[in-house]
């Protein structure tokens, strides 16, 4: 046990002294769409989050999806959003979905600005629906328009998720936490085998396999929550 | 030395050759004092360049140089350090003469015999058949002022001929050397006019002429009397008699006190001397217009007897040459010390015989010497009342104040009390410019000036009082002032404002409206005015005039106390009804529209446009909220 500990702590440290995938955001205003891990049937959920926020008064966004593979389910006004009027239509064409918001006055927050939850149709695993932001639209107090960088993002369908699973052989061990590790260290040399080994891996359900999830699997194993 | 010495020198020194010389050894004795140095320096005078006199050459303060040394000439500091190294030599030659004949000499002694021998060498102590050696060998005290000024004298001629620049030094030279002397029972004149001076009987020019002195006959003085022709006359001692002289023609050396006195009498006015070098004019009376009477010249001593101011002067009068009048005193200088100083006795104190009638003051009080009597006590025993002292030490303040009254360097004292003054009430010395106000005019007090009053009787005029009493109605009112617990009051007059006219001084914001559309009179300013110039800004006003129902023109009025102002807005037909949520008007709902909508709802929208009130109105119930927030949110959502 002294060893696995041992090893996973080696291994995580490995992954942190040499990746600089995660560089520092900008200063430019961005809206991200987080990406999510899905089973057939399942619910996925999507973040549209808002950075560097110079102050804004209403949005308005057009988020595209596959309507083969999810179909809309509902929607709330995230976190940064403390005021104002929210309101999101799922169902206007079946293929795009509009969130729009607005407040007598700026809002500053840098935080979740809405929440979407998407069902997974009966779709075939391994597949994925991209979630792009067809048009958006964003002001001020002022009535001045507000430029934002929008990036999309994109659920992915895994077969059946078993988390901590890295290398999909049903057993949770050393294995998965070097597995995880080496995707980490080049995800290009060792990628993992399929969206069901990524979800797996995404241990906080965040869409993205990161440095966090190596270490949350090193401590579901060492038996440390 | 100068080159009018030349010829005394010539002989001088070439005697000097011919006799002893004193071995000259470093000064281990006796050094000349500075006083000693400034004497040769002022006689000697100072030449920058060296010049051949006599038998050397010569630069500085007189000392003698090689040929080839200062081409560039000297500076004076150069030259007095020239004059220390060379007096050396001179102090040797004294301090030889004291050692050999063991004579103790005094500073000032030594001092006036350097000089003298470093002016006409050491022959002065050679023979035995000049006076000076004899005097200082014997012991000087034991000769007369007289004497001694008449050994130093022995060396001012030179050739035969008496040179004055020698007779100026052999004056100093005697002056400095007596300096220390106390015992003095006359004075050392000497005759100073070229025609010399007569000595007669009496002391009037008619007088007997019994002897005659010429210039530069040194003599004794020992009483002096002013006669009623103006002349300074002298008594001296001429072949056992005692005979007069004009001093006027001679020259003080040395010596004196002795007395002065005019026709007879004791000298009841002031000695004054002459100090221009021009002289003074003597004028018949004080000022300038005045006959000039005759010049008297500087140095000349005069009895003021009385003074007056006029033409920017100070005139005293006086006699002179037998013709009394008066001449500008700015031209002359008091004597010291000679107020009631009478010959043999001496001021011993002073004191209060009377003290001032008032020792108590109030704080602000002068003080008031009245009443107080001073007198003088004198060596003989004698008091007499002083009129002229001087006061000081009064101060004004509370507390108890030390009087000091001097006179001639005496002083005696005396206490007064002085008392914290009190306010004993205040007055109103000025009212305000106004005192008439129109209803709602603020009180200004601008002009007034209040007093306190104290119990010295003075008067002190304040700023930090209080007013009240003032009101806005109509009506007199009182105005009290209060300082100190103490009050003053004057009345002022509140009248009733009259209303002249009214003016719209801007026109309201909005002069359009569309039909149906209520009249507003937001930015709008109307001004009052008043009979007392008066103006302010009215809000109660009555418009009338508008009716939204009809198209066109309408004169609007606007009324106030019965005058009227009027203008012109225009109502018109609606085009058609804007697209519902298209609050800015651009043809399309976008976000900031909402925005618009959220501003609209949560501030209000009274003075909103009748089409941007339509457009925002989404539900149509005439009333903008957050329902019509939430329906325009989802028409957008669905676009």
């Amino acid at each position: 046990m002294k060893f696995k500990k041992l090893f996973a702590y080696a291994a995580a440290l490995l992954v942190i002294g040499s990746t600089n995938a995660y560089a520092e955001n900008g200063v430019n205003p961005q809206i991200n769409v987080s990406g999510a891990y899905a089973e057939p049937w399942g619910f996925a959920e999507v973040k549209i989050d808002i950075k560097n926020n110079p102050g804004i008064s209403a949005f308005s966004i057009n988020l595209s999806y596959d309507e083969e593979i999810l179909e809309f389910a509902d929607a709330r006004c995230g976190n940064g959003l403390t005021n104002g009027t929210f309101f999101c239509n799922g169902s206007r064409s079946g293929k795009s979905i509009k969130a729009v918001w607005s407040n007598a006055s700026d809002m500053y927050l840098n935080d979740d600005i809405a929440v979407i939850r998407f069902k997974v149709k009966n779709a075939e695993a391994e597949t994925s629906s991209a979630l792009k932001i067809e048009d958006s639209e964003f002001g001020n107090s002022h009535l001045e328009p507000v430029e934002i960088e929008t990036h999309d993002g994109e659920i992915k369908i895994a077969r059946e998720i078993l988390p901590g699973d890295a290398d999909e052989n049903g057993i949770i061990d050393i294995n998965d936490i070097v597995t995880i590790n080496l995707y980490l260290l080049d995800n290009h040399i060792y990628p993992l085998s399929s969206y069901t080994a990524e979800a797996n891996c995404d241990m906080d359900g965040n869409g993205i396999v990161e440095i966090t999830d190596s270490a949350i699997m090193i401590n579901k194993l060492c038996g440390i929550d | 030395m100068k080159l009018r010495f030349k010829k005394i020198l010539c002989i001088l020194v070439s005697a000097a050759f011919c006799v002893h010389f004193y071995p000259v050894y470093a000064a281990e004795d006796m050094r000349v004092s500075q006083e000693c140095i400034e004497l040769i320096k002022a006689a000697e005078g100072f030449s920058r360049y060296k010049y051949w006199d006599y038998s050397q050459w010569t630069i500085g303060y007189g000392t003698g140089v090689s040929e080839d040394e200062y081409p560039d000439g000297i500076t004076e500091a150069e030259a007095e350090q020239l004059l220390y190294n060379a007096v050396v030599r001179y102090e040797g030659y004294v301090n030889n003469f004291a050692d050999r004949y063991d004579v103790s000499l005094k500073q000032n002694q030594f001092d006036a015999l350097v000089s003298l021998t470093y002016n006409m060498g050491n022959i002065w102590s050679a023979y035995d058949t000049f006076d000076l050696k004899t005097y200082v060998i014997n012991g000087s005290e034991n000769y007369s002022f007289l004497d001694i000024a008449k050994g130093f004298g022995e060396w001012r001629v030179a050739g035969g001929s008496v040179i004055q620049g020698l007779v100026t030094r052999r004056q100093e030279e005697t002056k400095l050397f007596l300096s220390d002397r106390e015992d003095y029972s006359g004075e050392v004149w000497r005759v100073n006019s070229e025609d010399g001076t007569n000595l007669r009987r009496e002391p009037d020019v008619n007088s007997e002429r019994i002897g005659f002195m010429k210039m530069n006959t040194i003599f004794y003085v020992t009483e002096k009397k002013t006669t009623g022709d103006g002349y300074l006359w002298g008594k001296v001692s001429y072949e056992g008699e005692e005979c007069w002289c004009v001093l006027d023609f001679s020259k003080y050396i040395v010596g004196g006190p002795i007395e002065c006195f005019e026709n007879g009498d004791e000298v009841s006015g002031e000695k004054w001397i002459i100090t221009s070098e021009d002289g003074v004019r003597l004028r018949s009376g004080p000022g300038l217009n005045y006959e000039n009477l005759a010049i008297i010249p500087k140095d000349k001593e005069i009895i003021v007897t009385s003074t007056a101011e006029a033409d920017g002067y100070l005139w005293g009068k006086t006699k002179f040459a037998g013709s009394e009048g008066w001449c500008a005193l700015d031209f002359a200088e008091r004597k010291d010390n000679q107020d009631t100083e009478l010959p043999g006795r001496t001021l011993e104190s002073i004191y209060i015989s009377s003290m001032p009638n008032k020792l108590t003051y109030t704080e602000g009080e002068m003080f008031d010497p009245e009443g107080i009597c001073v007198k003088a006590v004198y060596s003989d025993g004698s008091e007499e009342v002083i009129p002229d002292f001087t006061l000081d030490g009064f101060e004004s303040a509370p507390g108890t104040h030390t009087i000091n009254v001097t006179y001639m360097n005496k002083t005696a004292s005396f206490e007064v009390e002085v008392i914290q003054k009190q306010l004993t009430g205040i007055e109103i010395a000025k009212l305000p410019d106004k005192t008439v106000y129109s209803q709602g005019e603020q009180l200004d007090i601008s002009g007034i000036k209040v007093n306190a009053l104290f119990n010295n009787g003075t008067t002190e005029e304040i700023q930090d009082f209080s007013v009240s009493g003032y009101n806005h109605f109509i009506g007199e009112k009182k105005i009290v002032i209060e300082y100190q617990g103490f009050t003053a009051d004057f009345n002022v007059e509140v009248i009733e404002k009259k209303l002249t006219a009214f003016e719209i001084t801007k026109l309201p914001d909005k002069l359009e409206y569309y039909k149906g559309e209520q009249f507003s009179t937001k930015g709008m300013i109307v001004y009052a005015y008043y009979d007392n110039h008066s103006k302010n800004v009215i809000t109660d006003y009555t418009v009338s005039g508008f009716d939204s129902q009809i198209i066109g023109d309408q004169i609007i009025r606007i009324s106030y106390n019965g005058f009227i102002q009027t203008f012109i807005v225009s109502v018109k037909e609606h085009k058609e009804r804007p697209l519902t949520g298209d609050i800015d008007g651009d043809g399309k709902r976008t976000i900031f529209d909402l925005i618009l909508l959220n501003q609209y709802a949560e501030n209000g929208h009274n003075d909103l446009e009748y089409d941007k009130f339509c457009a925002a109105d989404i539900n149509g119930d005439k009333i903008i909220n957050d329902l019509d927030v939430e329906i325009l949110t989802y028409m957008i959502s669905q676009e």
